[in-house]
C-alpha cells in the first residue's frame, strides 16, 4: 500500500500549526481572554474546575469553551483521515497521578508550556526561568526512558468507548449554553462565575470555540507537542517539534509587537510571579510528569480526542489537581507561591522519582 | 542475513523510536521490520530512521496495526 501522505505532519505543518496557535491565541487576548494567556491548557481547566465548583477561588471560575473545542478538533480531524483509535489500558491510574504532579507544578509556575511560550511573546522573563525548568524536568523524564521506563501496552477498545471524552467535553459546552453569566452574577444555576479577576476575562465564546476548534484540528494532523519538541532533541536530536514550538513563539511575539502588548520584565507581570526558584522547579515537576505521560497538556487533550482513554485520565487528573491545588492553597497568585505550595512541590516530585522507579524495566 | 522484527504495538512515542534505534545498534544489523498502532511513529520512525542511515523499504497498514520494513543504506 502507498503511504498515506499527510502535509501536516511535514516541517511546513508544524511551522503552520505553531503560527496557527499564536495567532489564535494573541487574537483571543485581544479579544478578551487574559493577558499572555490567550490559550493556557492548565490555567483554563483550573478554570473550568472552579467553574464547577470544585474550588471556590472567585477570581478563576469560568467554564473555558477552549478546552472543549481543543479535544473536539482533534477528534474530527482523527475521524476525517482514519487516525481515531479507542484505546485504553496503560497504566491508566498511573496517568491520573501524573496529571495530578503536572497540574501542581503548571499551577505552581502559573500556566502550561503554552503559557510560558505566551508569557516569554509578551516579555515576561520570567517564562526563561520556567522553560529552563520544563526542559530540565522532561530532561529527567528521558533518564528513566533510556533505562527500560514504560506504562507499557494499551489495547485497542470498542469504538463506543472513544465517544466518551468527546461526549463529555461536549456536556461541558451544554452546561455553559444551558447556564450561561449572568452580568455581575458570581452564579448561575449550577455554575460558577468570576466577577473579576482573570476568570472574568474572556473572548466571545464563538471565538473560542472557532479558534481552539482549528488548534485542535491542525494539532492533531501535526502532532504538535511541546514536550516532544524538547524530548526529541535530548533523545533523539530530533528538530521537527522543535520547529512547531519556535514558530509558535516567533509568531506571538511578532503579533505582541505589532499590538504593543510586549512589556520586558520580570515585575508584574500578568498572572505571574517573580519567584524564580519556584517557577523552575514548579515547571521541572510539571515537565518531568508531561515526559513520563508522553504529551504536554495539549497533546493529551488532542490524544484524549483521538480515543487514547488513558490521556483522558491524565486530563481529569489535571481538572482534579487544580481543585486541590485552590483548596489547600497550593496554587500561586501574582503575590508569590501559595502557602503549601513548596511542599506540594516536594511530595509531586516524590511521587514522580516513585512512579518512575516502579515503571523500570530491564532494557532489552 | 536475517530481519530483526520488533513489535510495538500499544506503545507511543518515544517508545518505539527507542525500541529502532536500540535494535539498530546492534551493529550486524541490516533490516528491520517494525509493527507499530501508534499513528505518529509513521512518520518520527521515518524521520529518525533517514537520520541513522537508513530507508523505509516498505510500509504495508493493516487494520489494527503498520509493517515497516526498513533497510541499511550501504
Amino acid at each position: 500500500m502507498q503511504m498515506k501522505q499527510n502535509w501536516f505532519a511535514g516541517g511546513a505543518g508544524i511551522a503552520v500549526t505553531g503560527a496557527a496557535l499564536a495567532a489564535v491565541a494573541v487574537a483571543l487576548q485581544y479579544a478578551g481572554n487574559p493577558a499572555n494567556m490567550g490559550i493556557c491548557v492548565a490555567c483554563f481547566e483550573r478554570d473550568i474546575a472552579g467553574g464547577l465548583g470544585l474550588h471556590r477561588t472567585e477570581i478563576v471560575q469560568y467554564l473555558r469553551p477552549e478546552i472543549p473545542a481543543l479535544l473536539l478538533g482533534a477528534f474530527v480531524a482523527s475521524l476525517c483521515f482514519g487516525e481515531f483509535k479507542p484505546r485504553a489500558g496503560s497504566a491508566p491510574l498511573v496517568r491520573f497521578l501524573l496529571g495530578i504532579c503536572a497540574m501542581t507544578g503548571a499551577l505552581v509556575f502559573l500556566g502550561c508550556p503554552w503559557r510560558a511560550i505566551l508569557r516569554l511573546a509578551g516579555g515576561d522573563l520570567n517564562a526563561l526561568t520556567g522553560i529552563a525548568g520544563l526542559i530540565a524536568g522532561i530532561g529527567i523524564g528521558t533518564v528513566f526512558f533510556r533505562r527500560g521506563y514504560s506504562l507499557g501496552r494499551n489495547a485497542p477498545q470498542r469504538t463506543g468507548a472513544g465517544f466518551i471524552m468527546p461526549g463529555v467535553m461536549l456536556g461541558v459546552l451544554a452546561l455553559l449554553l444551558l447556564f450561561p453569566q449572568i452580568d455581575g452574577e458570581g452564579k448561575s444555576g449550577i455554575l460558577f462565575y468570576s466577577v473579576k479577576g482573570p476568570g472574568s476575562l474572556h473572548a466571545p465564546l464563538l471565538y473560542s470555540l472557532g479558534g481552539a476548534l482549528l488548534i485542535g484540528f491542525l494539532a492533531q494532523r501535526s502532532r504538535f507537542c511541546t514536550m516532544g519538541a524538547f524530548r526529541d532533541l535530548i533523545m533523539f536530536r530530533q528538530t521537527h517539534l522543535l520547529i512547531g514550538v519556535l514558530a509558535f513563539l516567533i509568531v506571538a511575539f511578532a503579533l505582541n509587537l505589532f499590538l504593543g502588548k510586549v512589556t520586558v520584565g520580570f515585575a508584574g507581570q500578568p498572572v505571574a510571579h517573580a519567584a524564580h526558584l519556584w517557577n523552575f522547579l514548579g515547571m521541572l515537576t510539571a515537565g518531568w510528569a508531561y515526559a513520563l505521560a508522553g504529551g504536554c497538556p495539549g497533546r493529551q487533550l488532542f490524544m484524549a480526542g483521538e480515543g487514547d482513554a488513558d490521556s483522558g485520565l491524565f486530563v481529569f487528573g489535571m481538572i482534579v489537581a487544580a481543585a486541590f491545588a485552590h483548596n489547600f492553597g497550593l496554587a500561586s497568585s501574582p503575590a508569590g507561591i501559595g502557602p503549601h505550595g513548596d511542599v506540594a512541590v516536594y511530595v509531586c516530585l516524590a511521587v514522580l522519582l516513585g512512579l518512575s522507579l516502579v515503571h523500570l524495566r530491564k532494557a532489552a | 542475513m536475517s530481519t530483526t522484527v520488533i513489535d510495538v504495538c500499544g506503545l507511543a512515542c518515544p517508545e518505539p523510536l527507542l525500541a529502532f534505534s536500540e535494535a539498530v545498534k546492534k551493529g550486524d544489523v541490516t533490516e528491520v521490520e517494525i509493527r507499530f498502532d501508534c499513528a505518529f511513529a509513521r512518520e518520527n520512525l521515518s524521520r529518525l530512521a533517514a537520520s541513522l542511515g537508513w530507508a523505509v523499504a516498505s510500509l504495508t497498514e493493516a487494520r489494527e496495526y503498520t509493517v515497516m520494513n526498513l533497510t541499511k543504506s550501504a
